[in-house]
């Protein structure tokens, strides 16, 4: 992995509350200090997010884009943007999320499945989904069986955040994926709300 | 699962990958340069939507025209132009 960004354990996802075109994220670590900053363009029928260094967004951290326009169960690419390495993808488990709860499938280089990233209560998505759609999630990402990170959301309507846990282990989940499948949630998974 | 065959366009290594892949990104197997896959079969709908809108529009426009609405015939051509302006820059 290489980079400092990605040494953490803790990581928080913050939405900017004022952002005039496209979605905008903070990402910083423990100690609140800003690690990373997200964009989401805004008119991309294909949906086209990057991580940057700082607000600046003079230094791609990382792209994440959908491999297609119309697409029940997305598909997103998850390239390194410091050395043009593809890390991964993750696919929405469209049937699944848009009835039950939301489900997501972590994949290899090859699109071969390695892990999964669920919501953790299906009573409590079926809340969320017909009741009252505030209701924090929670979501759990397990590779090769084990539980390697947690997402959970908080109830603040107006700045939505995100707190990730990653679970040290030997088979720790490359962070850069990890943290792509955290801001997949917080952008593409908040608009269903 | 069908396959799409791959020609790495910095190496010229030849690559077999899921048809899945299609309209994704990927590093050559060889040279691990990073190719994007086109995705034709998504490109034909987006296109074949946004033409049928347009067409649509165009119908309404010749509509107008037969019982003599000019501005609405304007404002259907107007607007069947700007959609496909809009796509286009979106796409």
């Amino acid at each position: 992995m290489g980079d400092a960004v990605y040494d953490r354990n803790e990581y928080l996802l913050r939405r900017k509350f004022w952002s005039f075109l496209g979605q905008k994220f903070y990402i910083y670590d423990a100690r609140e200090q800003l690690v990373g900053f997200v964009y989401q363009k805004a008119f991309k029928l294909k949906e086209d997010i990057r991580v940057y260094r700082t607000e600046a967004m003079k230094e791609e951290l990382l792209i994440i884009k959908a491999r297609k326009i119309i697409d029940f169960s997305a598909a997103y690419d998850v390239v390194d943007a410091l050395n043009n390495e593809k890390v991964g993808a993750l696919r929405r488990k469209g049937f699944t999320s848009a009835f039950f709860k939301d489900s997501w499938e972590i994949l290899d280089n090859n699109d071969d499945v390695y892990g999964t990233l669920e919501e953790d209560s299906a009573f409590l998505s079926l809340v969320r989904r017909h009741l009252f759609a505030l209701l924090p999630q929670t979501f759990t990402v397990k590779s090769g069986g084990l539980h390697v990170a947690t997402f959970r959301q908080n109830w603040n309507i107006f700045i939505p955040k995100l707190m990730v846990s990653f679970h040290g282990g030997p088979e720790e989940i490359d962070r850069r994926i990890g943290l792509a499948a955290a801001v997949l949630i917080s952008a593409i998974e908040g608009r269903q709300g | 699962m069908s396959e799409i065959h791959v020609r790495c366009g910095q190496c010229g290594h030849t690559m077999v990958k899921p048809s899945s892949m299609a309209g994704g990104m990927f590093n050559c197997d060889d040279c691990g340069a990073l190719i994007e896959l086109k995705g034709a079969a998504d490109s034909a709908l987006y296109w074949g939507i946004v033409i049928a809108i347009a067409l649509v529009l165009f119908a309404v426009a010749g509509g107008a025209m037969t019982f003599g609405n000019v501005p609405m015939a304007m404002g259907a051509i107007a607007l069947a132009l700007l959609i496909v302006l809009i796509f286009a820059l979106a796409g």
